[in-house]
């Protein structure tokens, strides 16, 4: 709670955060987790990290989510469907990189799509989800 | 010598050429004067026209030939012009005077060309020049294209290694509690995340053999020669993120092992073997030898950890086995973690496996 006070007067806005259910995909489990624990200590519930797409769309179709956090390279491909199937059930969500430039790896449709580079801090992923979800 | 060139001009003894003979026609004498003076206005043009372009270009080929080109040509037009004169003005030593200049000049000519026609020959033509242009630059292009993709693709790791790394910090300060603990977890897994880069460094990045990696995990641990170690299984290559994410597991079991499983008593025994199917690898891992095993009573990292590559990274499976006599872990990682035998550089893959160590 004290870190939702911390990062919130940080970014300036309020806290909209807590209890929000967030997919994380990432395909690298150290990272996953790692970013799981940051979106924890921010006061989300998060779900994941999960590293394919069937996994992720078993759990956009089970859950209840808010809110996505999407690596873009994932397993096999690319995290794009996944983020149309958010898109298609209006559920905000961002990419995560380590790409310089991934736009590349993206479609129009997401080019315009809030991206955060790696490394990530808990202060831009509450500013990205705040948003993202605002 | 000398008689001869004084009386060049002098026509004495010589009839006009319309007085030479008794055929001429005005018809036929006009023919020959117009067409003369046509040759000579020709022959005088294209000598100034290619020295022009002699002295503007400097990179034209054989130079020396061209230039003895103009003066052949003038003397050549200048002939025609005293034919020409001759119909009036008979000047037959002037007249001989440049057919013999004529002559010199292009035998020179001649001389010269000869010996360069190899040369000529071996000249390759501007198409040919274009097209090696165009393939060049195409070349170019490309390894300027795979250099972006080198350059972008090692942006990523880094940055996806430094992200990896802040959460192995975070990770094990949340599982250790004083702080040389945590230097000792954090550091030995730090140092086996190094040494996987190291092999796949080596292998440029195209992966590494199985036993290689089971090696290079272990030997920091078993190093003492108090431990035997054996690895049982064939050839298998892995891709580069299998190996990581093996290595990462491996670590994880040989560090527990050092504080609760055979490594830590004299004369403990570890053997890991595999085999391979058309699903994937089956690993497995049996220590014998160390204290009576009890299962835990609470998941520690390490085990979250072990479970996490290879469940989440490699979409394998992990079963944890408690037997009293010795710990026990059996692995599975599906066959899309292999990579053809053809595509890894042995060379660099061979040197990490000390002979005498693994027992095939």
């Amino acid at each position: 709670m004290i870190f939702i006070t911390l990062t919130d007067l940080a970014s300036g806005v309020p806290s909209t955060l807590s209890g929000r259910r967030v997919l994380l995909v990432e395909d690298d489990y150290l990272v996953g987790v790692g970013i799981k624990a940051m979106l924890e200590r921010i006061g989300c519930e998060v779900f994941g990290p999960v590293a394919t797409v069937e996994h992720a769309k078993e759990l956009i179709e089970d859950e209840h989510l808010d809110v996505g956090v999407l690596d873009i390279n994932i397993v096999g491909g690319t995290s794009v469907p996944i983020a149309e199937m958010l898109q298609s059930r209006s559920r905000p969500f961002f990419f995560v990189s380590g790409y310089q430039s991934p736009a590349d790896l993206l479609p129009d449709m997401l080019q315009q799509t809030r991206r955060l580079k790696k490394p990530v801090d808990e202060q831009s992923l509450a500013s990205a989800l705040n948003e993202v979800m605002a | 010598m000398l008689e001869f060139l004084r009386k060049l001009f002098d026509t004495e003894g010589f009839p006009p050429r319309w007085q030479c003979g008794w055929a001429w026609t005005s018809e036929l004498g006009w023919l020959h004067i117009a067409s003369d003076v046509v040759i000579w206005g020709s022959y005088t043009a294209i000598p100034i026209v290619l020295a022009i372009f002699l002295t503007r270009r400097k990179d034209v080929p054989f130079p020396r030939i061209f230039w003895l080109f103009v003066a052949f040509i003038f003397f050549c037009g200048t002939t025609h012009l005293i034919e020409a004169i001759i119909f009036w003005q008979p000047v037959y030593r002037l007249s001989g005077l440049f057919k013999f200049g004529t002559a010199v000049v292009s035998l020179a000519t001649v001389c010269a060309l000869i010996p360069a026609m190899p040369r000529a020959l071996a000249f390759r033509s501007p198409d040919d020049l274009e097209r090696e242009v165009d393939l060049r630059t195409r070349n170019l292009q490309e390894s300027e294209e795979h250099q972006r993709i080198l350059m972008r693709e090692l942006d990523h790791r880094v940055k996806n290694n430094i992200t990896a790394i802040m959460s192995l910090a975070d990770q094990t300060m949340y599982s250790t509690g004083e702080l040389s603990a945590f230097r000792d977890a954090f550091m030995g897994r730090l140092a086996a995340m190094a040494r996987t880069h190291d092999a796949l460094s080596a292998s440029r990045w195209s992966g590494a053999k199985l036993r290689q990696i089971a090696d290079l995990t272990l030997t920091p641990y078993t190093s003492k020669n108090e431990h035997p170690v054996t690895f049982i299984g064939g050839d298998i290559r892995l891709t580069p993120r299998a190996a990581s994410s093996l290595c990462m597991a491996l670590h994880e079991m040989a560090t527990n092992s050092v504080k609760y499983g055979s490594l830590s008593v004299s004369g403990g025994a570890i053997s890991l073997s595999w085999s391979i199917d058309a699903d994937g690898i089956q690993l497995h891992w049996i220590e014998r030898g160390g204290p009576p095993v009890e299962p835990p009573e609470r998941i520690g990292f390490g085990s979250t950890f072990l479970r996490g590559v290879i469940e989440h990274d490699l979409q394998g499976s992990v079963e944890l086995l408690y037997p009293r006599e010795g710990f026990e872990c059996r692995m599975f990682i599906p066959s899309d973690q292999f990579v053809a035998s053809t595509t890894i550089h042995e060379e660099d893959s061979e040197s990490g496996t000390p002979p005498g160590r693994s027992t095939p």
